[in-house]
């Protein structure tokens, strides 16, 4: 053995040659393609993260398919949804409404091109909307309520529908599927049953290149009807892992990142408002998180024991300690973002635990046997609140806090933490909770069509949150009506009824959170999820 | 052992595959319909909107999901005795060309991070049998150590910050040429080396004490030679069952590891099906899979058969 030492030096010292090759190849491999992407000559473009495959090759006007972002920047709609719900013209550059409200005669935007071309016209319209009106998978008031689709001449087209419903225009201004596509775009071209073959609209935007999980890439259309976008190319990166995201970011592979397209971790703030090469955009969401209340729950049913939950919670803390000061905290169902809502009807419950405990021994509950648990004769005041963490991780500290702010009140509560499907089939199907979280929807769908789908029976089910009939009348009074001010009224008294009710806890508004890299100029937030920047203002340094 | 009884194995395991598929087939259907979620229902509420009652059957209907289950599966069973895997839920492409546009992505993961725990692992584990408690086993016991205990989900996001954009030298994310491939391809490797760092340690230090070995020494033989030709051929056995395991899991794809690193791979596809209930893609995967896991552990098998003479002459 003494003899071989020698080669077994020599063996030693060449495994350990080889070691050091591994790591000199995974250090030392330059990384040669990564600036070429974003400094092609001339091309402007930038690099935007999404979370999820854009669906490029299926990315069809009048589906459900595919990145509701991507579609809102290759397709126009009839109408544009604009700062707290305003109705802007966009192909239809006006239209009248008849005095019953059912007939909508729009006057289309001439000399209107398709990025392939064609040209766009009242029969481009009527193709687009017959491709997927009669579906019934479709829920759209606009479908389900239409009775038929007009072409008056070539630049003027009429929708007539079975009853009076004033969001007519604004579900128009939905990403999808209402958004107007050429009849080029299928195969055989021009036939509502075609199948189709690629995205062609008349938005900004046209699809260039796509590789599935992987990017697309979006160029300017050079026939836009409007101002020309100034970048030439976004390309859209999929990054599914929000740290991933942050670090993309970071290195500057990624310019934007954010929103609904692939949300930033809230803990990750501090880093990018430290990083001197990103700029931490923040804009007022629609939405809002809230916490339903089981109407089957007896307890739940008294009036005083709804308020004290509402009055436990500390919103202010939540938003400040729990969120990193993103968002504020709730004073209602929607924040005032959403049409409708303004100052005055904005009311919500404050912070008082001394009320709280004051309001539950009025119902009837007191903590007799000194486990800190109020009873009412003899049945200890217990909840279990359901609540998800796929969708939205941030729940779990909140309801954790809640849980907290509830004991401190003599409330004791089981969290029950689920997967996404078993927590959508308690709150649709089984009812199986006494408190669960939830959130209104994005855009346009507020306020009526959440209103609609959550607060109010349907042929088969009584309401989601809270059954309440008078609030169910006041909620197709506000649908209904045509005239403005009514409407408001209506509204104003849905929401003042809520409040008096405490029909369920407000708990936060979220802000919708964007990081841009300073190369980036002109960022402007949208209005909207799917359009969560104006695109064509985006311009990049030329340094 | 005739080259007609190695076929005729061969062939028996073939044919095992049947009742394996089968049976599989038949659990995953019946632990999907077990589970709560309704396809159709999650498919149009991945729309965002709370669907009717006539929009969700007419879903069904339109899915295939309106009859009872056993009858389900029968359809569904019959469309794979004609070769067709089924269209998927969520993205109407049919299922098998959505697995095969994604699996060469995750062969070549797969292929990388194999070389990457193989380069690793080999010179540690032989150079830690060599040096039993010297300095270069205490790197190697060190190293394992490392390698079992950090996550992939940590080491990768590590590996992202320090190597591209701390030091710049790597992209992010992406399937994007070389460069893209080496970090995941040393986070899944560098998880999978600390096992095979001990189990070769330990296997050649069993066989460099047999007399074997004496023997070659005694021959004269140089001691590379002996290690190389008499002592590690014998010692990667042990390595080499473990490994049939280890290629069938990355084959299945790895969901940390593709998610993290954007990889466009098969892992992060089923993830996806799973959580939307699309019961065609998650069926059409598992039979795949099955195929795949029994002929690896076929191939595994055959290289045993033939790196020793041992079990041929049983």
């Amino acid at each position: 053995m003494r003899a071989s030492s020698k080669s077994k030096t020599v063996l030693t010292t060449s495994l350990f040659i080889l070691l050091l090759v591994i790591i000199m190849g995974i250090s030392g491999c330059s990384h040669s393609d990564k600036a070429a992407q974003t400094s092609d000559s001339g091309d402007k473009a930038i690099t935007v993260a999404i979370a999820a495959d854009a669906g490029l090759d299926r990315l069809d006007a009048g589906a459900y398919e595919g990145s509701m972002n991507v579609h809102a920047m290759i397709y126009d709609g009839l109408v544009e949804y604009g700062e707290k719900g305003e109705i802007l013209p966009s192909l239809a550059e006006s239209w009248d409404i008849s005095e019953d409200g059912k007939v909508y005669t729009f006057h289309l935007r001439q000399g209107v091109k398709f990025s392939d071309g064609t040209e766009f016209n009242a029969d481009a319209v009527k193709f687009s909307f017959e491709r997927w009106v009669k579906d019934p998978a479709n829920s759209l008031n606009v479908a389900t309520a239409m009775e038929s689709l007009e072409v008056a001449d070539k630049h003027t087209i009429t929708m007539t529908f079975n009853k009076a419903y004033y969001p007519f225009l604004t579900e128009l201004s939905f990403a999808r599927p209402v958004r107007i596509i050429s009849p080029t775009a299928v195969e055989p071209a021009g036939d509502i049953n075609g199948t189709f073959v690629r995205a062609i609209g008349t938005g900004p935007w046209m699809a260039e290149s796509y590789k599935t999980d992987q990017e697309a890439v979006l160029v300017s259309n050079p026939n836009y009807w409007g101002d020309l976008p100034k970048l030439s190319k976004i390309i859209m990166k999929v990054i599914p892992d929000p740290q991933s995201r942050v670090l993309a970011l970071q290195s500057g592979d990624v310019d934007i990142a954010g929103g609904q397209m692939g949300k930033l971790p809230v803990e990750s703030v501090p880093v990018i408002e430290a990083d001197s090469s990103l700029t931490l955009q923040k804009s007022p969401g629609t939405s809002s998180h809230f916490m339903i209340f089981n109407y089957n729950t007896s307890a739940l049913q008294d009036l005083n024991v709804r308020k004290a939950i509402n009055l436990a919670m500390n919103k202010k803390s939540i938003v400040n300690d729990l969120m990193n000061g993103i968002g504020q905290e709730a004073k209602g169902l929607f924040p005032l973002t959403v049409p409708y809502v303004t100052e005055s009807n904005n009311t919500w419950y404050g912070f008082d635990p001394e009320e709280a405990k004051q309001l539950l021994a009025t119902a009837g509950y007191k903590d007799s046997d000194g486990d800190g648990i109020a009873e009412k004769d003899g049945n200890p005041l217990e909840f279990n609140f359901v609540l998800q963490q796929a969708e939205y991780p941030e729940w779990k500290t909140i309801s954790e806090l809640i849980q907290s702010e509830l004991k401190e009140i003599g409330i004791d509560v089981k969290l029950q933490v689920l997967e996404p499907n078993a927590y959508y089939d308690a709150l649709w199907t089984s009812k199986a909770y006494d408190l669960i979280l939830y959130r209104t929807y994005d855009d346009a769908y507020n306020p009526h069509s959440f209103l609609l789908s959550l607060f109010h029976r349907t042929t088969e089910a009584p309401a989601v949150v809270w059954s309440d009939a008078e609030l169910e009348a006041q909620i197709d009074n506000a649908i209904g009506a045509m005239d403005l001010q009514e409407r408001q009224s209506a509204y104003d008294s849905i929401f003042l009824r809520m409040y008096q009710e405490a029909m369920f806890a407000a708990i936060y508004f979220p802000d919708d959170i964007l990081a841009v890299n300073h190369r980036v100029t002109g960022f402007k937030p949208g209005y909207t999820t799917f359009t969560p920047v104006f695109w064509n203002q985006l311009d990049v340094d030329s340094k | 052992m005739e080259l007609n009884a190695i076929i005729r194995t061969l062939l028996q395991r073939l044919l095992q595959l049947i009742p394996v598929l089968l049976g599989i087939s038949v659990i995953t259907f019946a632990l999907m319909h077990l589970t709560s979620g309704d396809p159709a229902e999650i498919m149009l509420r991945a729309d965002g909107i709370k669907p009717t009652y006539e929009a969700i059957e007419a879903a069904r209907i339109a899915l295939g999901l309106d009859g009872p289950v056993y009858m389900q599966y029968v359809h569904w069973l019959y469309r794979v005795l004609h070769l067709d895997l089924g269209i998927s839920y969520s993205s109407n492409r049919p299922v098998f060309t959505e697995l095969m546009n994604r699996f060469p992505a995750t062969a070549l993961l797969s292929g990388c991070s194999l070389l990457a725990a193989i380069l690793i692992a080999l010179p540690m584990g032989v150079g830690s049998a060599l040096y039993p408690g010297k300095w270069f086993d205490r790197l190697g016991r060190v190293c394992a150590l490392f390698s079992v205990s950090m996550p992939g989900y940590w080491l990768g996001l590590l590996l992202i910050y320090y190597g591209s954009v701390k030091l710049k030298l790597l992209p992010v994310t992406g399937m994007d040429g070389v460069s893209s491939v080496i970090l995941p391809a040393f986070t899944l490797g560098f998880g999978m080396a600390g096992v095979y760092i001990r189990l070769i340690r330990s296997s050649l230090l069993d066989v460099l004490a047999t007399l074997y070995i004496k023997a070659a020494r005694a021959k004269g033989l140089q001691e590379w030679r002996v290690i190389t030709r008499h002592a590690l051929r014998n010692a990667l056995l042990p390595s080499l069952t473990l490994l049939g395991v280890n290629i069938a899991g990355l084959l299945g794809g790895s969901v940390v590891v593709e998610t993290i690193f954007s990889w466009p791979g098969i892992g992060k596809y089923v993830i996806e099906a799973i959580f939307a209930k699309d019961y065609i893609v998650i069926q059409g995967y598992v039979l795949w899979m099955a195929v795949v896991v029994v002929l690896i552990n076929l191939a595994v098998d055959s290289l045993h058969l033939m790196l020793d003479p041992r079990i041929r002459l049983r």
